[in-house]
C-alpha cells in the first residue's frame, strides 16, 4: 500500500508536526510504502535550515533528515508556500539573487503538480494539520 | 500511459482573507486538481465564506474564485448556516453558488475520496 503523507503544519510552532513525523516512522517501520512526504501551507517551514531549535526541544527537521537518509524518503516542499515564506534552495537564491540558500539538505522544492501525481498514485492519502483552515 | 485516476475531491475553506495565506495555497490546489481532470468541489464553511464577499479591495483572489467554474469545478457551495450567522446574502458574494445546509455539507464530506 501507498501511502502519500502530506503535512499542513510546523514542526516547529504546532504539534501536528510531529504527529506526522511519528505516523511516518511508524509505518515505515511496518514495512509500508511511503513515496513522498508533501509539506505544504506552514507546514513548509520545517525545510528551513535556519530555524533555531530551544534548548531541550526536539530538532525536527533533522529528525526527518535522519528517517529520509535511513529510507530514502522523499522530502518535498511546495514551491509557492516555500517562496511565500522565505524559503528557498540554491537554484531559487540565484533566480532571485538572494544572499543565501537556507533549504536543509535532504529535502527538496517542487510544485503542486508533483503534489497531484503523488495524490493519483497513491492508495491512501494521509493529511496532517489544516494549515490553519 | 494509463487512464489517470479520477478521484472526487472536496476541498473545504473555512477562514477569512485576513487568517493568512492558506485559503490562497488551497485554491491553488483546486486548480492544479482541475488540471488534473478530477472531479472537484469547493464548500465554504464558517469565516471561509468571507474570501466570497465582493467589493474587497484589490489583490485578493477574486479572479481565481471567478475562474472555478471555466476550469470545471464540479460546484462552488457556501454553508447557509455560516451565511446566516454573519449577516451575509448570497446576493452579496462575487459569484454565483449553491447555498447548502450545513448537514448537507457533512452528508457531502461522507461521500468524498478525498477531504482536503
Amino acid at each position: 500500500m501507498k501511502i502519500l503523507v502530506c503535512i499542513n503544519n510546523s514542526s516547529h510552532f504546532s504539534a501536528g508536526g510531529r504527529s506526522a513525523f511519528e505516523f511516518t516512522r511508524t509505518a515505515l517501520g511496518l514495512g509500508l510504502q511511503i513515496p513522498c512526504v508533501f509539506f505544504y501551507h506552514d507546514g513548509v517551514l520545517t525545510g528551513s535550515g535556519f530555524a533555531d531549535t530551544p534548548a531541550g526541544q526536539e530538532d525536527l527537521t533533522a529528525s526527518w533528515q535522519q528517517l529520509a537518509g535511513v529510507y530514502s524518503l522523499d522530502l518535498v516542499l511546495c514551491i509557492g508556500a516555500a517562496l511565500r515564506r522565505g524559503i528557498v534552495d540554491e537554484v531559487g537564491a540565484g533566480e532571485q539573487q538572494l544572499p543565501a540558500a537556507n533549504l536543509a539538505p535532504g529535502f527538496r522544492i517542487a510544485g503542486l503538480g508533483l503534489w497531484m501525481e503523488a495524490v493519483a498514485q497513491a492508495d491512501r492519502v494521509v493529511r496532517f494539520g489544516s494549515g490553519g483552515l | 500511459m494509463g487512464k489517470p485516476v479520477l478521484r472526487r475531491m472536496l476541498f473545504v475553506i473555512n477562514q477569512s482573507p485576513q487568517a493568512g495565506p492558506a485559503a490562497r495555497e488551497r485554491l491553488d490546489q483546486v486548480l492544479m486538481a482541475l488540471a488534473f481532470d478530477q472531479e472537484v468541489r469547493v464548500v465554504f464553511v464558517a469565516d471561509g465564506v468571507w474570501q466570497l464577499m465582493s467589493g474587497q479591495a484589490p489583490g485578493g483572489f477574486a479572479a481565481g474564485y471567478k475562474s472555478l467554474a471555466l476550469y470545471g469545478v464540479a460546484a462552488v457551495l457556501v454553508e447557509r448556516e455560516a451565511l446566516a450567522e454573519r449577516g451575509i446574502d448570497a446576493a452579496d458574494l462575487l459569484l454565483p453558488v449553491e447555498v447548502i445546509s450545513r448537514k448537507a455539507v457533512t452528508d457531502l464530506m461522507h461521500s468524498q475520496d478525498l477531504l482536503l
